[in-house]
């Protein structure tokens, strides 16, 4: 039985694991998290081997075509696990939604000049939308009757109180809310929006 | 003049992982060298190795959010991933064979002042490899660079299928000791 975390780590070399020790090392490759002090030591260890080699700098090409990925379509990636979580749906769902900002067909612009695209429906009582609103646009506010939280994923949204929330930041507006959100910057704005709609008073 | 800003790995991955891509930008500043150098050791092949370097960048721009500050270094942490990419891609059989240590040595080499991050430890981490039996040396990177398993270490090394293991978790912890030193 293995004791040490250098045994763990030989067998991750070898590429030669029992299931839970590949458990163990898939867990480390999603977040980083190590179970102890010792194991941190013995992945450095195991990773020392690669500065074993001489460090050499790949072509300009390989830095513009990573940053033309993250200004396109893979931009967004990053939120793929918020988004699942924001709206409780799977990762591929939560991609799907993600790459439907870039769909040039389906949008609606509202009076203000903001665009919004329903990407869910729930049921009746709840809807997803994007919005994608240009600097000095203010965001659509929730009805009398419906309340809405929103992640932002691209630029800034100032509030009344000049709070200013950036891409990851969750918002949430109570039911007939009248605060505003503006976009702030000069860059577009990207939110996600869920609705939801309460019972009427009436 | 204005100060050129302190790189940091924590500010960078949590940058990185609040989608701010200059963040992702300046981790591939700090640390595209080293994937790179490793990449091409494994691949023997500088486009392969160059497309598996951008894969691991844009990996980690989707995965930022989840890293744990208080776990592994974030070198460790790219390193898992490009290795793991760079042997996935070697097995696919779309790379050319190895490269020597010295065919890696050529233009592109950096200067120590080019790459900050990797400046403080490789020297003595080099020191401390060369300083295992010339076996253990061996083994640990027929593992790291080309992905063997025990009996093919074994085979290429005349050590028992059985000892490749043990040899290279011992190596593993001479080198952790080294460090505590």
């Amino acid at each position: 039985m293995s004791t040490r975390p250098e045994d763990l780590m030989a067998g991750y070399l070898l590429g030669e694991l029992f299931a839970d020790e590949r458990v163990r090392i898939e867990s480390i490759m999603a977040t980083g998290s190590v179970a102890s002090p010792e194991e941190a030591a013995a992945l450095a260890a195991v990773h020392s081997v690669a500065l074993y080699t001489i460090p050499t700098k790949p072509s300009p090409r390989v830095f513009e075509n990573l940053l033309a990925s993250l200004q396109g379509r893979k931009r967004l990636l990053p939120f793929r696990d918020r988004v699942a979580a924001f709206l409780d749906v799977d990762i591929d769902t939560a991609y799907t939604v993600l790459t439907t900002v870039d769909h040039r067909v389906g949008w609606t612009e509202t009076d203000s000049g903001v665009h919004t695209r329903t990407v869910l429906c729930g049921d009746a009582k709840a809807e997803a939308t994007l919005v994608r609103a240009e600097p000095g646009n203010v965001l659509p506010r929730p009805s009398p009757v419906t309340s809405s939280e929103l992640l932002v994923l691209a630029g800034r949204l100032r509030d009344d109180d000049e709070t200013v929330a950036g891409p990851g930041d969750r918002l949430s507006r109570p039911q007939g809310s009248r605060y505003r959100h503006e976009v702030q910057g000069a860059a577009e704005a990207v939110v996600l929006m869920l609705t939801r709609e309460h019972a009427s008073e009436a | 003049m204005a100060d050129t800003p302190v790189y940091d790995d924590k500010a960078a991955i949590e940058a990185a992982g609040r989608g701010d891509a200059d963040g992702i930008a300046a981790l591939y500043e700090a640390y595209s060298p080293l994937l790179f150098g490793v990449a091409q050791r494994i691949l023997g092949d500088r486009t392969l190795a160059e497309e598996v370097v951008r894969d691991v960048f844009l990996e980690i721009w989707t995965k930022a959010s989840n890293y744990d500050p208080s776990g592994c270094d974030v070198r460790v942490w790219l390193l898992m991933h490009l290795r793991q990419r760079a042997l996935e891609r070697l097995r696919t059989g779309k790379a050319s064979k190895m490269v020597s240590m010295e065919d890696t040595q050529i233009s592109y080499v950096l200067g120590d002042d080019e790459a900050p991050s990797l400046t403080p430890d490789r020297e003595q981490i080099q020191r401390i490899i060369d300083l295992l039996p010339p076996k253990q040396r061996n083994m640990l990177q027929l593992a790291y660079f080309e992905g063997l398993t025990s009996e093919k270490i074994g085979a290429r090394t005349k050590v028992p299928t059985t000892r490749v293991a043990s040899e290279i978790a011992n190596s593993l912890q001479t080198i952790r000791e080294s460090f505590d030193r």
